[in-house]
């Protein structure tokens, strides 16, 4: 296979595993499915439609750097907001692979993120964009994620995305 | 009561942070008689430009009307009272109900009412306009209102404030604008531990420990204890406070810091220089050399540091609160120093930052902890209390707010 013919499922089992890796809370392993260039978006709720510029504040809008910091800090026990760290559990469904490059996909898929802490439930709804790039051996590394929340704002959600999406 | 001063301890009454009495009397006590921020003019840059927003418990609109002039109206018709516009913003040169299908100019004038025919003889049309608020005014660009017609006039309101906000307006030649992108999220607590939590220095180390690490990994060591040049909290008048002090972070406008891309540093510098030769040196110096977390009261937040993040809120019960923020910025800056800026400010700032969201969870947990009010009634604010010249880990900038709040809140209530 290659990204010409990889199919659906390789690309959803992809998805599915990544899931675990961030409902485990293994982010060191997590960090490793990256490309060095890669690109993690979360736009405002106010920007719904479309991947933000680097001159609109987003809610995440993250380069390998800032997602090392966030590793980090989401591993100490020091990032309040996370210690102890949020169970979570992540649906992924209604995936597409929605364009092929030489070496690259883009990949749209629906996620439900509920994440619980003492307080409550807290959902997030909405959908993903993905670029892939596809290695000579069809593993797949992230070099864009993009999610996008359904959310009108976070008022009534907890307030904040502390987690991964 | 809310606040007392006993022995060189300030005590602040926790019940005022639970109570449904105390939350409905604070409307009428604080919200209905101060000024309070509504937008920024570049948030409707263009003739017909509206903003719908929540602002003192009532939905507003921010409108340029054609001829380029501002207004604020309340949102709602003054036939059934449905809101006229529904949108979170657009540009329209006429608002239309949809209820009954009366339309207004977006300067707020009734335009028509369908079946008019059919109202009285002599229908005053010319008087069923929409509703203002009693006072609008804007100071270097930043439009607030006020529903009590005899606040004073906004510049004298704000008092020691401007002189920090003209710091944040003379940061460039160019207008100031908002970035597109808002942060619009919530928190299960009390507006006024907001209030506080927003100019409090003294909680940093502790709660934003994991942020310091980050920075000082990517090259800025911004340890607070080791780095400060001046650190001082200012009691500003009417209830306003700051905390101000000169750090080693970067910001765009104009210290660049090795955190930033190499690549800019040539164009920040430059951006310093112009500074100076538009402003002289030394208020250039303050001007890009001042970081700042302002407080005017009672819910707009400035915070200039990594670049400029403007805050407010506005209270839904005693334990709920909702809050918005922008980053105000030159319009001239390059997509490269855009991008610089926003990413040191989202490391820190908004509901996925790596500061924000511990702030909001210990909120919370704090509003948890005075479910004990009855058994544990007061909180201490009493950090530099009989200082001289308090600094910003100090809690000037609390007891600033609490006397303010008190003084409002005792002024409503009948005399004994």
């Amino acid at each position: 296979m290659s990204a010409a013919t990889i199919d659906r499922a390789t690309v959803e089992d992809h998805l599915f595993a990544d899931a675990q890796l961030l409902d485990e809370w293994r982010l060191q392993e997590w960090l490793e499915t990256l490309t060095q260039d890669v690109r993690y978006v979360i736009p405002a709720t106010d920007m719904y439609e479309a991947t933000p510029a680097h001159s609109h504040l987003a809610i995440a809008s993250d380069d390998m750097r800032m997602l090392i910091g966030k590793v980090e800090r989401l591993l100490s026990t020091r990032g309040h907001c996370e210690y102890p760290f949020s169970r979570t559990r992540r649906l992924i469904t209604n995936v597409r692979i929605v364009s092929r490059r030489e070496n690259e996909i883009d990949v749209a898929a629906n996620f439900i993120v509920y994440r619980a802490r003492r307080s409550g439930w807290y959902p997030y709804v909405g959908r993903y964009e993905f670029t892939f790039l596809v290695l000579p051996d069809d593993s797949l590394k992230t070099k864009h994620r993009a999610a996008i929340l359904d959310h009108y704002d976070l008022a009534e959600n907890g307030g904040v995305v502390s987690i991964l999406l | 009561m809310y606040v007392k001063e006993t022995e060189n301890v300030f005590w602040v009454r926790r019940e005022a942070m639970v109570s449904d009495e105390i939350f409905a009397a604070e409307r009428s006590a604080i919200w209905d008689k101060v000024w309070l921020y509504v937008g920024h003019e570049s948030e409707v840059p263009n003739n017909n430009d509206f903003q719908t927003r929540d602002v003192g418990n009532r939905s507003v609109i921010l409108v340029r009307d054609g001829e380029g002039k501002i207004h604020v109206h309340l949102n709602v018709c003054s036939h059934r009272g449905a809101e006229v516009c529904r949108q979170r913003s657009g540009n329209a040169a006429a608002f239309l109900c949809v209820y009954h299908a009366w339309t207004y100019r977006n300067d707020g004038r009734l335009s028509s009412i369908p079946g008019v025919d059919t109202f009285p003889p002599n229908y005053p049309k010319e008087k069923m306009g929409l509703a203002r608020p009693p006072r609008v005014e804007t100071y270097r660009g930043f439009v607030f209102l006020s529903f009590n017609p005899d606040v004073p006039p906004l510049a004298e309101w704000l008092g020691g404030a401007c002189r920090y906000l003209d710091l944040v307006a003379d940061q460039s030649a160019v207008p100031l604008q908002v970035l597109p992108g808002t942060h619009e999220y919530g928190m299960k607590a009390n507006w006024k531990l907001l209030v506080e939590n927003s100019a409090d220095g003294y909680h940093g180390m502790p709660v934003h420990s994991t942020y310091f690490d980050h920075m000082k990994r990517i090259g800025d060591n911004v340890s607070l204890s080791t780095r400060y040049k001046a650190s001082n909290a200012y009691d500003l008048g009417n209830g306003h406070a700051i905390s101000v002090r000169v750090t080693p972070m970067s910001r765009a406008v104009a210290r660049w810091s090795p955190s930033m891309p190499e690549e800019l540093k040539p164009a920040i510098e430059a951006r310093y220089a112009g500074l100076v030769e538009r402003l002289g040196a030394e208020y250039a110096d303050e001007v890009a050399n001042t970081d700042f977390n302002l407080v005017i009261f009672p819910n707009l937040i400035v915070l200039n540091a990594m670049g400029v993040v403007l805050r407010t809120f506005t209270p839904t019960a005693p334990d709920r609160l909702r809050v918005t923020s922008w980053m105000l910025a030159p319009a001239d800056l390059s997509e490269a120093e855009s991008h610089s800026m926003i990413d040191q400010s989202l490391a820190f700032f908004g509901p996925g930052g790596m500061a924000t969201p511990d702030d909001a969870d210990i909120l919370e947990s704090v509003q948890r902890g005075l479910r004990s009010w009855r058994e544990a009634p007061w909180s201490d604010i009493s950090k530099g209390l009989t200082k001289d010249q308090p600094d910003s880990r100090d809690e000037l900038q609390m007891r600033v707010f609490w006397r303010r709040y008190e003084q409002l809140m005792l002024a409503q209530e009948p005399q004994a």
